[in-house]
């Protein structure tokens, strides 16, 4: 038998630089140190990503107090590592805050474990740089917050559902206008039931929503009385589109409370005509009554004393629809908020 | 002339709204009391409209006898204080808004005719917009209504057609019996 021209020193050998040339060549921070924290392995990622050398670093442990420059946060670190350590033998993605040389901060997470050598017990630790990770995971954060503070902050109801109505977003507006506050509403569907408490009426909005949005599957300025809370009547602009959302869909329902333009309105149609009314047909009539009289006294009919008495009953009923008109500007600038001020004060003189 | 009733409808006690046009309001007035007189009525003219004194000399002009007209005057009050009438057939009223004093003056006049012949006009409607609210005119015109079918009494308001919105023209419709609509005419 021949023998292998190599020899088991020689595999051991190779065995060995491969497992270097793993720990080398990582994308990961590996470290190998003994219980006091005295560097035995900073392989060429911990250089890359902390900017000291290798040679800066092992056998000592004066890196820790490079990476870590500020001592409350160090002693954290250190009390909470002891505690894990306490517990279990490693620890899994414990992240920390590392001051690079440059003095950029990035943010590693952990993964330890200790083991045996020959020398007494050692920590291997595997740090993975999550800053990015972290930054793009903080940067959605901040934007859902955003999200919900701009959905929670709208000055319009805003309710997202399901197809069977259950509510999965209900917002302050929702529950300033409803009176119905998000925790009694999100996740059930009977919101519906006590907003549109009348059975019929409901069923009538229900089948309007259904066909406007199978139809385009959004809709436009669809105006419903709502019932809130305290039994008051709400009218609501709505404005609705169904969208795809994992597999199902969503109803984003956005609505609009016009009851006081509504009133507004109201209050303005009313104004016209109780002015039509009181304003333009007693001016007709005054009209009437002066071409009358004129039309007597061409034909004689009537003396001047007659003439006087007439002409001063028309200059009454003049003065009756002026304060007619103060009364009806009046009524106006106090019934409809939506009056501007110096409009109020220019009708209530 | 016109004949705008029958003398069944009056024998009836109906109780009649004329529409007419904005500018022979005057002229209806006048021909709608010698009607009336025709048919051997007497007449209480509530004149929201023409003082008394211009109606009563309107009516001699026109040959209705003015000893079976009877006035509640409730305009001439509203320009100046009218001179105390020594004529026993005419009452007056400070306002068309003062219904209280209106409607004791149409229960004491009527009480002054009682057991004859009685139609009472009610000149114009219209008019009393400019005193009153749509409700309050609905009101009194119902109070009148409800006054004259109790004491069996025939009556007429007359109302300018387009002068009236469409809520209480419909009101005053169901008060009365008959619409008389001469507002093409």
């Amino acid at each position: 038998m021949t023998e292998s021209p190599f020899s088991r020193e020689d595999a051991e050998d190779d065995l060995c630089r491969f497992k270097e040339g793993i720990i080398e060549n990582a994308y990961v921070m590996i470290v190998v140190m003994e219980q006091d924290g005295t560097v035995r392995i900073w392989n060429r990622a911990a250089e890359a990503i902390t900017g000291y050398r290798a040679d800066e670093v092992l056998n000592g442990k004066e890196v820790w107090k490079k990476i870590y420059p500020d001592p409350a946060y160090r002693r954290t670190i250190t009390t909470r590592i002891k505690d894990i350590l306490a517990r279990n033998s490693y620890f899994e993605n414990l992240e920390t805050e590392v001051c690079t040389r440059n003095g950029e901060y990035r943010t590693i997470a952990w993964n330890t474990r200790n083991f045996e050598t020959k020398r007494g017990i050692r920590a291997i630790a595997v740090g993975r740089d999550v800053t990015e990770l972290k930054r793009a995971h903080d940067a959605i954060e901040e934007l859902n917050e955003f999200r919900e503070a701009i959905i929670d902050n709208a000055n319009v109801l805003l309710a997202v559902m399901d197809r069977s109505g259950t509510v999965h977003v209900w917002n302050k507006a929702a529950e300033m206008i409803s009176g119905y506050p998000a925790g009694d509403v999100i996740g059930r569907k009977d919101v519906w039931q006590r907003l549109y408490p009348d059975p019929a009426y409901r069923k009538e909005v229900t089948a309007q929503i259904h066909e406007r949005i199978g139809d385009k599957g959004s809709f436009a300025s669809y105006e419903t009385i709502i019932t809130t809370r305290d039994g008051s009547r709400r009218i609501i602009s709505w404005n609705s589109r169904e969208i795809s959302y994992r597999g199902g869909f969503r109803i984003i329902a956005v609505g609009t409370d016009i009851t006081d333009q509504k009133d507004a309105e109201l209050a303005l149609v009313s104004y016209i005509t109780e002015a039509a009314m009181r304003l333009k047909n007693p001016i007709e009539i005054i009209r009437d009554n002066l071409l009358d009289i004129c039309s007597l006294m061409k034909s004689n009919q009537i003396g001047t004393d007659d003439v006087l008495a007439l002409l001063g009953i028309q200059a009454q009923n003049a003065s009756r629809i002026l304060e007619n008109l103060a009364e009806l500007q009046s009524g106006i600038a106090t019934k409809s908020r939506a009056i501007p001020e110096s409009y109020r004060q220019f009708l209530m003189k | 002339m016109s004949d705008y009733f029958s003398t069944d409808d009056l024998e009836q006690k109906k109780i009649f709204l004329v529409l007419t046009s904005a500018g022979k309001v005057r002229e209806r007035n006048i021909e709608i009391v010698k009607e009336i007189a025709a048919d051997g009525y007497k007449s209480v003219i509530i004149t929201t409209n023409f003082p008394y004194s211009v109606l009563k000399k309107l009516y001699q002009q026109n040959g209705v006898d003015i000893e079976g007209v009877y006035f509640i005057d409730a305009v001439t009050g509203t320009a100046a204080n009218p001179e105390p009438s020594h004529d026993a057939r005419v009452r007056y009223v400070n306002s068309p808004a003062n219904l209280t004093d209106m409607a004791i003056a149409v229960t004491e006049t009527l009480k002054q005719i009682q057991g004859k012949k009685v139609c009472i006009l009610f000149d114009s409607v219209s008019t009393m917009m400019i005193y009153l609210s749509s409700a309050n005119i609905s009101k009194f015109v119902h109070f009148v209504v409800n006054k004259l079918r109790l004491m069996d009494i025939s009556g007429i308001f007359i109302a300018v057609e387009k002068g009236l919105d469409p809520h209480l023209l419909t009101q005053l419709t169901t008060f009365v019996d008959q619409i008389v609509d001469l507002s093409e005419e």
